[in-house]
């Protein structure tokens, strides 16, 4: 699919885009969540950074943390 | 529930996993299971003659999937991802995001991949076999409503109907 040419209130082309974003956003968060904990951020410090509790981003990033160290 | 599946459908549960894995998806689809019935040798025959052969549908996993990150949808937006990718690499290394994509651990199965176990114990309940085959996960596969199955599906099956028809079929073959 050709985007440049599909229609800019074609909400398949719109949906596709804020999936791709999502995902790209996901990944940054990712490499962002692990570059803070192993400069020794707290759970708290990354938690207030991100607008989340801090059990969840612990959940959501406490086991990939815990594989990179393993 | 997996203490009635055969180990042909044990194998394919274990597969789907794999399949996901190898094109970086987070979670467990009804699609990889489809990839995995499509290696299993009680499936793999009725699918190739609709045209669902292995390499056709993990083509068009790939193709569908999370994994990749799509240039063209974010550019539409204004997102110029080789100058993110460019940033990305300089703090985070070379290859940061191919890195930080989903699909590392144990993999989960979506609602829809729910769907389709529960179908095929279903099936097995009111077919004539006892347990849980490759058949009956085929046949769960073909009967959830799942956007990306039909997506695959109709990319490389000429007749799904066709294709739900013969693998009713096998599915009241018992074993």
């Amino acid at each position: 699919m050709d985007l440049k040419e599909a229609t800019g209130d074609d909400p398949e082309v719109g949906l596709r885009a804020v999936r791709a974003l999502r995902e790209l956003a996901d990944r940054l968060e990712r490499l962002q969540v692990e570059r803070a904990r192993s400069l020794g951020w707290s759970w708290q410090q990354v938690a207030d950074a991100l607008g989340v509790s801090r059990q969840a981003a612990h959940k959501k990033h406490g086991e990939n943390a815990r594989q990179g160290k393993g | 529930m997996f203490e009635k599946f055969t180990r042909a459908a044990r194998a394919v549960v274990g597969d789907a996993q794999h399949e996901a894995h190898a094109v970086g998806d987070g979670r467990i689809e009804p699609v990889h299971v489809l990839g995995a019935l499509a290696k299993q040798e009680r499936t793999s025959g009725v699918l190739a003659r609709h045209g669902v052969t292995y390499d056709a549908v993990r083509a068009q996993i790939a193709r569908t999937g999370d994994s990749a990150l799509d240039v063209d949808a974010l550019a539409s937006l204004g997102v110029d991802l080789e100058a993110v990718r460019e940033r990305a690499e300089a703090t985070f290394g070379e290859g940061a995001l191919e890195r930080a994509r989903r699909g590392r651990g144990h993999l989960r199965f979506t609602r829809p991949s729910k769907a389709v176990l529960e179908h095929a114990l279903l099936v097995t309940v009111v077919g004539p076999g006892r347990e849980v085959g490759a058949a009956q996960l085929l046949a769960g596969v073909l009967a959830v409503d799942d956007p990306r199955t039909t997506s695959v599906l109709s990319a490389v099956c000429d007749d799904p109907a066709a294709l739900r028809a013969d693998v009713m079929g096998l599915t009241e073959e018992a074993g």
